[in-house]
């Protein structure tokens, strides 16, 4: 999936994680995480966006994302949505996450 | 990860539907915590809750959320969007898949609106190698024209759960606005009828005023008397009172249970007349009794999750 | 962050007017806050009653005027804001958002997202994206930048030959000068076109490296006052934040030198320099200030310059500065432009310049 603009989907409420997606060129996904739960959980929500990214074919971005303690299913979704957002793309895979 | 199926995907027909806990569909703390209030079930709204901007990430959320968040016993619903709107169908697409017992339809006018969200849903599970008809599905009413089609509605899918009363809208439409209860009097009524004659649920819609405790008491026990099963909750608090109008009384509950072992006692001794304390029991003093031993059971098992 | 569930009601757009702007800033004075100029953007979120609960604007890519009522404080509402306002910043194409605020406040604000840029005792400057100077360090960088490397920084408004002088004497004075131009627009040549004509001018000094001094390097008159309470100090804080920002790319870019051009008619300037010869050494880059160019006896100035175009006495300024600036006053668009844009700043700076001029220095 090819990204076209700077996108952002998700909150900084409680729960939630706000995510914005930057395309880039080149230097593979960089991701720049704030989190209320860095410490426990920082490398599992990183782990979840990179995935989210790979399986949505998205191999260069700069993703930042704010963490209000969000739960997996969350983070996904979020990521997601901003990814495709940033995509411009309407259709999503219902795919996503299997 | 996430890909097992958490829920269970098949939906009950008859159940208890006391309470339905309206919960916004991009609202990720309420998604997370609707689990932990004792809703009998929880309705995740992608449609009025959800700007037109955040149907696309509302629709994710959701769907990320029925696929790996344990929800229990409860029974999943989901509000999509209106099929002429052109969102009701990506919500279909993403939400059937995910797993989700029933699929409510808003602004329900007529049978055909059913049976156009039917054949969707249907498509939907082929395509996806689910059981066509494992996914039920109910429609809020929410017009003048909805409820004089209530019974056709009632009737359009073997599906159908239940039917709704959708009041905001209906208000509106009757140029009016919510008040003592007036204003509803008519539409509640037909749509109890409708659903009693195709033998499905009735559902009461939200009492939006969260802080007037007094006025939704007074609400949950007109609905209760006019025979509804249940209502639409917006706030967590307001589904233990509404629980309790719907428990029957220690009182009533022990004549039940007399009730059914004179039945038992007549039986066994291969009597065909049955009487209580010198009162005939006929018919719907039975069925009563056995509905009644029915909620306080579900009740039980309710809390016991 | 249930709040803002049940009776909060956010509500976002075009700056307020009237009452509603009274109300705004009778809520921001009561914080110790001005409404600040040049807001294009603003979020207030009411609570039931309809009373401001908090408030946060936006001026271009800047956060300004962002309160949370203090009974209200660590309820999710400045979460809600800055949410709101990340919406609308990409929306408006995805830049950066930058906010200065009180040190104090670096916890609160680090929680939402934002990561220091640099920080003074006074003032704190943040963005809401880690690596930003680093980036923009490396669109800076000259990668045959080797030896001592020395950097200058000028406006070139337009430029002039005393410009020129001055980037001929600062580039012999070391191994690789970086010249960053201005890039904001708060100028009568837009910054294309004078980065365009300093390009042109400079074309035979090998050793100097043209770039930008981009989004963190501002100007004293766009430096966002709005939350000091004491307006005169305004000047030095700024000057303050500009320095530290500078040497964390000097360290970057392992610039040991910095130029200036010596300041005699400008006191606010000539206070910068005094405050940078101050700062500069601890951070290991020197100072070093080179005379300005006379002619007949006066500096040769930007503002004399200026004028001149104004006049419509375009032709006189040929003597003052390089072909390349000159070439491009010759086309009746470039002059036409000019005097747009030289009417508007006139207008607009009055105000601002003087609350600059009495600016104390320390």
């Amino acid at each position: 999936m090819e990204l076209k603009k700077t996108a952002v989907a998700g909150t900084m409420e409680s729960s939630d994680i706000m995510v914005t997606v930057e395309p880039r060129e080149h230097g593979g996904i960089v991701l720049e995480l704030t989190s209320s739960v860095m410490k426990q959980y920082g490398r599992r929500i990183e782990q979840v966006i990179r995935e989210t990214a790979a399986e949505l074919g998205v191999e260069h971005a700069l993703i930042r994302a704010v963490d209000k303690g969000a739960l997996d299913c969350t983070v996904r979704a979020r990521a997601a949505a901003a990814l495709f957002r940033a995509a411009g793309q309407e259709n999503h895979i219902w795919e996503v996450g299997k | 990860m996430g890909g097992g199926q958490v829920n269970d995907k098949r939906y009950v027909k008859d159940r208890l539907r006391r309470s339905m806990m309206f919960v916004p569909g991009n609202n990720p703390g309420m998604i997370a915590d609707s689990r932990i209030y004792g809703a009998d079930s929880i309705m995740f709204d992608l449609e009025d809750s959800v700007s037109l901007a955040e149907k696309d990430a509302a629709r994710l959320l959701v769907y990320q959320a029925l696929k790996t968040l344990d929800f229990g016993k409860k029974e999943i619903v989901v509000r999509v969007n209106d099929l002429g709107s052109g969102l009701g169908v990506r919500d279909l697409e993403a939400i059937i898949p995910a797993g989700v017992h029933v699929v409510r339809l808003p602004k329900t006018d007529g049978p055909q609106d059913v049976a156009d969200c039917e054949r969707e849903i249907a498509r939907i599970e082929q395509a996806h190698g689910i059981p066509v008809g494992a996914t039920g599905m109910m429609a809020a009413i929410e017009s003048a024209n909805g409820v004089f089609n209530a019974r056709e509605i009632a009737h359009a899918s073997d599906r159908l759960i239940g039917i709704a009363l959708g009041a905001e809208d209906y208000v509106t439409d009757l140029k009016t606005v919510r008040s003592d209860g007036t204003e509803l009097f008519f539409a509640r009524s037909m749509i109890l009828h409708a659903a009693r004659a195709a033998g499905i649920a009735a559902l009461d819609t939200v009492y939006s005023d969260v802080n007037n405790e007094e006025g939704f008491l007074a609400e949950v026990e007109l609905i209760h008397k006019l025979g509804f099963d249940g209502k639409s909750v917006i706030n967590p608090r307001q589904i233990e009172p509404l629980h309790r109008a719907f428990i029957p009384s220690e009182r009533d509950l022990r004549k039940a249970y007399d009730v059914i072992a004179a039945i038992e006692e007549a039986n066994a001794r291969g009597s065909g007349v049955i009487s209580l304390n010198g009162k005939m029991i006929d018919r719907p003093i039975v069925l009563r009794a056995q509905r009644l031993i029915a909620l306080a059971e579900a009740d039980r098992i309710a809390r016991e999750e | 962050m249930k709040h803002i569930e049940y009776g909060y009601e956010l509500c976002a757009g075009r700056p307020l007017e009237g009452r509603a702007l009274a109300e705004l800033q009778a809520f921001l004075a009561e914080r110790g806050l001005t409404y600040a100029p040049g807001i294009d953007h603003s979020a207030v979120i009411r609570d039931g009653a309809g009373r401001i609960a908090a408030a946060a604007s936006l001026d271009r890519n800047i956060v300004k005027c962002a309160a949370v009522r203090p009974d209200l404080q660590g309820t999710g509402l400045m979460a809600s804001l800055i949410t709101h306002l990340r919406q609308e910043s990409v929306s408006r194409g995805g830049d950066s958002l930058f906010l200065y605020t009180k040190p104090q406040n670096k916890r609160q604000f680090a929680e939402l997202g934002f990561y220091e840029v640099a920080e003074t005792e006074q003032v704190l400057l943040m963005e809401d994206r880690r690596g930003g100077l680093a980036a923009w360090a490396e669109t800076v960088r000259d990668p045959r930048a080797s030896g001592h490397i020395g950097c200058l920084a000028a406006n070139c408004d337009p430029m002039t030959l005393g410009h020129r002088y001055l980037i001929e004497q600062s580039a012999a004075r070391c191994d690789t000068l970086y010249l960053l131009v201005v890039s904001e627009d708060r100028s009568t040549v837009p910054a294309a076109h004078r980065r365009r004509i300093v390009e042109q001018s400079v074309r035979d000094l090998s050793n100097v490296a043209v770039a930008e001094t981009g989004r963190y390097l501002i100007s004293a008159a766009s430096f966002p006052d709005y939350f000091l309470k004491e307006k005169r100090t305004a000047a030095a804080v700024w000057c303050s934040l500009d320095i530290a920002v500078f040497c964390r790319l000097a360290e970057m870019l392992g610039i040991s030198r910095r130029f200036v051009g010596t300041e005699p008619l400008c006191p606010v300037t000539a206070a910068y320099n005094r405050a940078m010869a101050a700062a500069l050494p601890r951070a290991g880059v020197d100072l070093v200030e080179i005379p300005r160019m006379e002619r007949d006896g006066v500096p040769i100035s930007a503002t004399a310059v200026r004028r001149l175009i104004a006049n419509g006495r375009w032709r006189e300024i040929r003597s003052l500065v390089p072909q390349a600036a000159y070439d491009y006053f010759s086309e009746e668009a470039h002059r036409q432009l000019f005097l747009e844009r030289y009417q508007e700043l006139a207008e607009t700076s009055k105000s601002t310049h003087r609350r600059w001029e009495e600016g104390k220095w320390s």
